[in-house]
């Protein structure tokens, strides 16, 4: 076990938490720059949805693992950003240029549903932002002049200044980018005051509203930073895929996201990664995993999401601190061999709170 | 002057009279201390006076500011920081975190500064730390400094939260049953603290307690209130020796009978 020995305040709020650490980040970062070397046509376009993903997990992990306010529409968010990507794009205008209109036009949407969603908590949001969902999907279908209806949108790849990204490696380089900016800031946020007011929303209302954060303007501001960065990720989808239309934005799609959290870890900014990695993961094993089976039950249509179904309720049942989690635990039982006990990461149960803010 | 003057407040919940006509002062530096039996309103006048409750009648003057018009978040800022007789900490972060919170009030750094961490928002960060660890300092957390607050000991959140109150550095503190769930050791070293916190750090204490032995150890002055009306006002030694708070506390001798 590593011990560290601290010399100044700056070392609590740096990026990195030693050398060492900075190094594996260091390394993972060299692997990825040079992975369009490594892998194919196929597995970096693959790699290209995980960075995608993983930013729509970020910004969803702000949101509900972070500010505790579950979302059930994000879908919707995602939607608004590749629509308004597509409308852009067809336009002629630049990639520059639309996609933080792109980002406003979906941070607008988060306010829309952040306002009204401040009397609401819990399951009830949860329905709220549901329904949001819904009345946005509908709307792309109905609303043909715009979205083309269910015959969806057509896109050209990206140009960024002139260049384009057509080949599979220069989008995956664009996404890469995006994700490490969206990260950073996330990360920045974090470890500033308006992050710790998110973080005390989620653990307590009442006090945190004691100590002087309040509770409308941060919890807003919560849904319009996710709702951007879910919309930064929806120009990405758009432009990945070239063609986009109202099934791809539906309410499943809203619980494969929350999937990518839950699975991933709620309330780490790693969990966001590792969710959205196994999530990507996951209809590829399944593709492998239909050789195996009967072919009565390999081709049914609803073996992928009762799959999905199936690992979602293992992991709140036996790991609700999802892969991250785990993965804390493996490395601590390293750490400490062989001193681990089980039962050393679980928490005492807490006191009874106060319910006397309702 | 009087720091804060709560003047003829009422609470009404349905058709019951929680509290009833309450009026009373504290004046700067003092140490104050509410008593009563349970159910007597306390905990009810404290969530008034942070706003947690609007008062159906009377008025709370904080500083010259009438707080009726202000907003719960708005009090920190103000001046007015409590804490609650059920801990409410931040149970999943440690203990620099949620002291961090409490600096919350202090916070000038704008939302893009924070999310590009501009020297200036590491400048106000280190500020902020600096002002943490001398609360840290005062109430002897070092060796908890980093350990997640849910899992520790009762005794010790009770003290976070009082810390993650001072860090608002506020002129005027609530304190809401500090020593319940304490052992005798921890409410010794709590008389103690709080007699430093106004002392050293020139700060007014409005406190509910039950302890008699702590409330006449540290209070300047005690408001004994029943069933939400003042019955008396004065030392710990007077309150002790008048015969309507002991009738509240103990009944009278027909009720034995």
């Amino acid at each position: 076990m590593r011990f560290l020995f601290k010399t100044s305040y700056n070392q609590d709020i740096r990026l990195f938490k030693d050398r060492i650490t900075m190094g594996w980040y260091l390394a993972l970062g060299v692997v990825l720059l040079v992975l369009p070397l490594l892998l194919g046509e196929y597995y970096l376009s693959q790699a290209s949805f995980v960075l995608i993903y993983a930013i729509v997990g970020l910004g969803l992990m702000l949101l509900s693992g972070f500010t505790g306010q579950i979302s059930l529409g994000h879908a919707a968010f995602l939607a608004v950003g590749a629509y308004t990507e597509a409308a852009l794009s067809a336009r002629g205008v630049p990639f520059l240029v639309s996609l933080p209109m792109a980002m406003a036009l979906s941070a607008a949407a988060g306010l829309v549903v952040g306002l009204p969603a401040l009397r609401l908590k819990g399951i009830y949001l949860a329905i709220a932002t549901l329904a949001f969902g819904f009345i946005v999907e509908v709307t792309l279908q109905q609303w043909e002049s715009v979205t083309g209806g269910s015959m969806g949108l057509l896109l050209e790849p990206v140009t960024l200044l002139g260049v384009s990204l057509d080949s599979e490696s220069g989008f995956y380089y664009l996404a890469l980018a995006l994700t490490g900016l969206t990260l950073l800031i996330l990360k920045n946020l974090l470890r500033s005051p308006t992050g710790r007011a998110f973080v005390a929303i989620r653990d307590s209302e009442i006090s945190a509203r004691s100590m002087g954060i309040g509770l409308a303007r941060y919890k807003t501001l919560a849904f319009v930073i996710s709702a951007a960065i879910t919309g930064l990720a929806g120009a990405l989808y758009a432009h990945k895929l070239q063609f986009i239309s109202p099934e791809q934005f539906g309410v499943f799609v809203s619980i494969e996201l929350l999937m990518i959290i839950v699975i991933g870890g709620m309330g780490s900014l790693h969990g966001a990664f590792l969710g959205a990695l196994f999530m990507t993961m996951l209809p590829e094993f399944i593709a492998i995993l239909r050789e195996y089976l009967p072919s009565s039950l390999a081709y049914q249509p609803g073996l992928q999401p009762t799959i999905f179904g199936a690992i979602l309720i293992l992991f709140v049942l036996l790991e609700p601190a999802g892969l991250y989690g785990r993965w804390v635990k493996v490395r601590t039982w390293f750490q400490l061999f062989p001193l681990y006990r089980k039962g050393l990461m679980k928490r005492e149960k807490s006191y009874v709170k106060s319910d006397r803010l309702s | 002057m009087a720091l804060l003057t709560v003047e003829n407040l009422s609470m009404e919940f349905g058709g019951i009279r929680a509290v009833d006509d309450v009026s009373f002062r504290v004046g700067e530096g003092e140490i104050f201390t509410i008593i009563g039996p349970n159910g007597a309103g306390k905990t009810t006048i404290f969530n008034m006076i942070s706003l947690i409750y609007r008062s159906s009648s009377g008025r709370i003057r904080f500083d010259g500011n009438d707080l009726s018009a202000r907003k719960p978040q708005d009090l920190t800022h103000l001046g007015l920081a409590r804490t609650f007789q059920n801990i409410e900490l931040f149970e999943h972060e440690t203990l620099l975190q949620n002291l961090l919170v409490g600096r919350h009030c202090h916070a000038r750094t704008r939302l893009w500064q924070e999310m590009l961490f501009t020297p200036a928002t590491r400048r106000a960060e280190i500020q902020h730390r600096e002002a943490v660890e001398q609360v840290i300092d005062l109430l002897n957390l070092q060796h908890y400094r980093d350990s997640v607050v849910g899992n520790l000991p009762y005794g010790v959140q009770k003290l976070i939260e009082l810390g993650r109150a001072l860090c608002a550095r506020p002129r005027l503190l609530l304190l809401d049953e500090p020593s319940s769930g304490l052992n005798v050791e921890e409410t010794d070293d709590l008389s103690f603290w709080i007699e430093d916190i106004r002392n050293l750090l020139g700060i007014t204490v409005v406190m509910i307690e039950h302890d008699m032995r702590l409330v006449s150890q540290v209070s300047d002055r005690v408001l004994a209130v029943s069933n939400g009306r003042v019955l008396a006002e004065g030392t710990a030694r007077e309150i002790q020796d008048n015969p309507a708070v002991a009738e509240a506390y103990l009944g009278t001798r027909e009720d034995v009978a």
